[in-house]
């Protein structure tokens, strides 16, 4: 059975899933089932310092598959019952079972100074500052403060919603800071509700909310590999993992841990552990003895590029026992590559084929693939 | 879907001698409009947008990726000197507020498109720890369901702020969506992905679907829920 232990920050986490900050970390309650559901670390539910952000419901809605708009910023509890009541509950338990605590964070610099250490004294093992809600220069003032304030590990959780450059962000924080978590809610975006009129899903001015979950997950991989080239601090990957997959795909690209937020609301405290045994089953049948060997591997090999090939000298091939002769592959070729009539093998005109991969991406059995690809550069980071 | 793909791979000269004629021919036949899509600097747009009007389109679409707003300018009035056709700017969003871009070049142009894919975005084949897609560090553009609340924001931003018409386009997939569109101020949309998904029919279902859905509502005319989002926060009459 593979290891799925690791240490990143200085922190031994029993393994990389762990709860991100969400309204599933959002008190000792439900902190503690996501303990007991198998969370490799916790993340509490970013408290927002000296008092909540305001918020009006709906602020939060459900889109497309396993995907959420959301439009509240941090915890609705006041920073006092944190303190008072919620970390003393689970700082106990957490510690017992080996499980790091971590605590979610948002203010400016006076008051992280003045609330952070109070956070480390109730059991916070690290923060979790959220540079998302402020103006840059503020959340740079703000995690310098923290710096200085408290003795744990600091990460820095980054936002993506007016096109920032995360590499450049990162990079700038990178003296005064740990780690890195990419990325918070993707946005601004907006939905709502056709059926009733154009009435908004969400509270917000305009309707407009952050996206999350399923639908963000090619932009939060890209995130993660983006800053996980710029930096020498780890990365910590938040952005729609629902399977082993999603988590050994964050691994591959430099994370070193994996946040799991809104797979846990939609399918409850027990998804940790679920996650944990499909990845270690994942491991063991390609023959990784631990998360370490799968850790950073597409990042070293691809974080410089690959010669861009453009003419492969193949066309797609076909898995004849895959293939259940819907024609699809057919329908979807706009180059005249592909014969398909329903209930036949498709035939493929090599020669007319340009490459595009469409049909390998249509093809509801995945019978059809590219070979191998033999000449990719592998050029390791120095 | 994601997509490394930039331009058509035909050359201009093939378009021209060819293809436009083919594609002319069956929209006049059909009666539906015909346009075309070219690009992209605004020296590339003075030489080509001419030859595209004298085949005969009945409107052209530039795509502009940068948002420097002097670039943006320029490019749109590039076009705009050189063609008689009706021009729609296709945006590419993500950064601000998009209506103000939009702005900027209102005088210029007919009508405006939003959104292209975004990007970049990466998902990689974890079993060989190799990429998907063929770009140097494996980058291709998201299209597709994921974006549509993207593109609805940007038709939103875009159509409050301008009195021209939008165009929306992302990830549209149901006949609701068009439905979202329009009521988020656009006056016609594109599709791409799911007819990429699932083939050329799908126009003609989907069309359906927004009658079916307009009659089940109590609509009469598409045009009855065009900007409904917006009046409904009270921003256009």
């Amino acid at each position: 059975m593979a290891r799925l232990d690791c240490e990143v920050t200085g922190l031994r986490f029993p393994n990389p899933v762990i709860c991100g900050a969400g309204p599933h970390g959002d008190s000792a309650e439900v902190l503690l089932a996501a303990l007991a559901g198998g969370a490799g670390g916790l993340v509490a539910r970013t408290v927002v310092v000296p008092d909540p952000l305001p918020v009006a419901e709906p602020s939060v809605a459900p889109f497309g598959k396993d995907g959420f708009l959301y439009c509240q910023q941090g915890s609705t509890r006041p920073v006092k019952d944190w303190l008072h009541h919620e970390y003393p509950k689970v700082a106990g338990p957490a510690q017992a079972a080996g499980v790091p605590l971590i605590a979610g964070l948002c203010g400016s610099a006076d008051h992280v100074r003045t609330w952070a250490p109070r956070l480390v004294s109730a059991g916070a093992q690290a923060i979790e500052f959220s540079t998302g809600p402020m103006p840059w220069a503020a959340a740079v003032d703000a995690v310098k403060a923290l710096r200085a304030a408290v003795p744990v590990p600091i990460w820095a959780k980054l936002s993506l919603t007016h096109g920032e450059d995360l590499a450049e962000r990162a990079t700038d924080l990178e003296p005064y800071v740990d780690a890195f978590v990419c990325m918070a809610g993707f946005g601004p975006v907006l939905d709502f509700d056709v059926d009733a009129d154009g009435a908004p899903r969400l509270s917000s001015p305009d309707g407009y909310g952050l996206m999350s979950g399923a639908p963000v997950h090619p932009i939060a991989v890209r995130a993660v590999f983006e800053v996980a080239r710029a930096v020498r601090r780890p990365v910590i990957a938040s952005g729609g993992a629902f399977s082993a997959r999603d988590v050994v795909e964050f691994l591959q690209v430099g994370a070193s841990l994996v946040q799991v937020a809104t797979a846990a609301i939609v399918n409850g405290p027990t998804v940790y552990g679920k996650l944990c045994v499909e990845l270690g089953d994942w491991l063991d049948a390609h023959g990784y003895a631990g998360v370490s060997d799968v850790q950073g591997l597409y990042l070293r090999r691809f974080g410089h590029g690959q010669r861009v090939v453009i003419d492969f000298e193949e066309a797609p091939k076909l898995k004849e026992e895959a293939c259940i002769k819907c024609g699809i592959c057919g329908e979807v070729c706009y180059y005249d590559a592909i014969s398909a009539p329903r209930k036949h093998l498709p035939v493929i005109t090599d020669a007319a084929c340009f490459q595009c991969g469409l049909c390998v991406t249509a093809c509801p059995t995945d019978a059809l693939f590219f070979r191998p690809r033999a000449d990719v550069t592998m050029q390791p980071r120095p | 879907m994601l997509n490394t793909e930039l331009w058509t791979e035909l050359t201009p000269e093939e378009w021209l001698d060819r293809e436009y004629a083919i594609g002319l021919a069956a929209a006049r036949e059909h009666g539906v409009p015909f346009l075309a899509s070219i690009g992209y600097t605004p020296d590339d747009l003075r030489e080509i947008g001419p030859k595209v009007e004298a085949a005969g389109v009945d409107a052209i679409e530039f795509s502009i990726h940068y948002l420097d707003p002097t670039r943006l300018v320029e490019t749109a009035r590039a076009l705009r000197e050189s063609v008689k056709v009706p021009i729609i700017a296709k945006l590419t969003p993500h950064k601000g507020d998009l209506g103000e871009l939009a702005a900027m070049i209102e005088p210029y142009v007919d009508g405006f498109a939003c959104i292209n894919s975004y990007g970049p975005t990466l998902r990689i084949d974890v079993d060989r720890a190799e990429p998907l897609l063929g770009s140097s560090l494996g980058y291709g553009w998201l299209s597709g369901a994921p974006i549509r609340p993207l593109a609805i924001r940007s038709v939103f931003e875009v159509a409050r702020r301008v009195q021209k018409p939008v165009v929306g386009i992302g990830g549209i997939v149901t006949a609701k969506d068009v439905i979202e569109f329009f009521m988020a101020g656009a006056s016609l949309v594109q599709v791409c992905t799911v007819i990429l998904l699932r083939g050329q029919d799908y126009y003609t279902k989907l069309a359906k679907g927004v009658s079916d859905w307009l009659d089940a509502h109590g609509y009469e005319d598409i045009s009855q829920v065009q900007g409904l989002y917006l009046k409904r926060l009270g921003l256009k009459v």
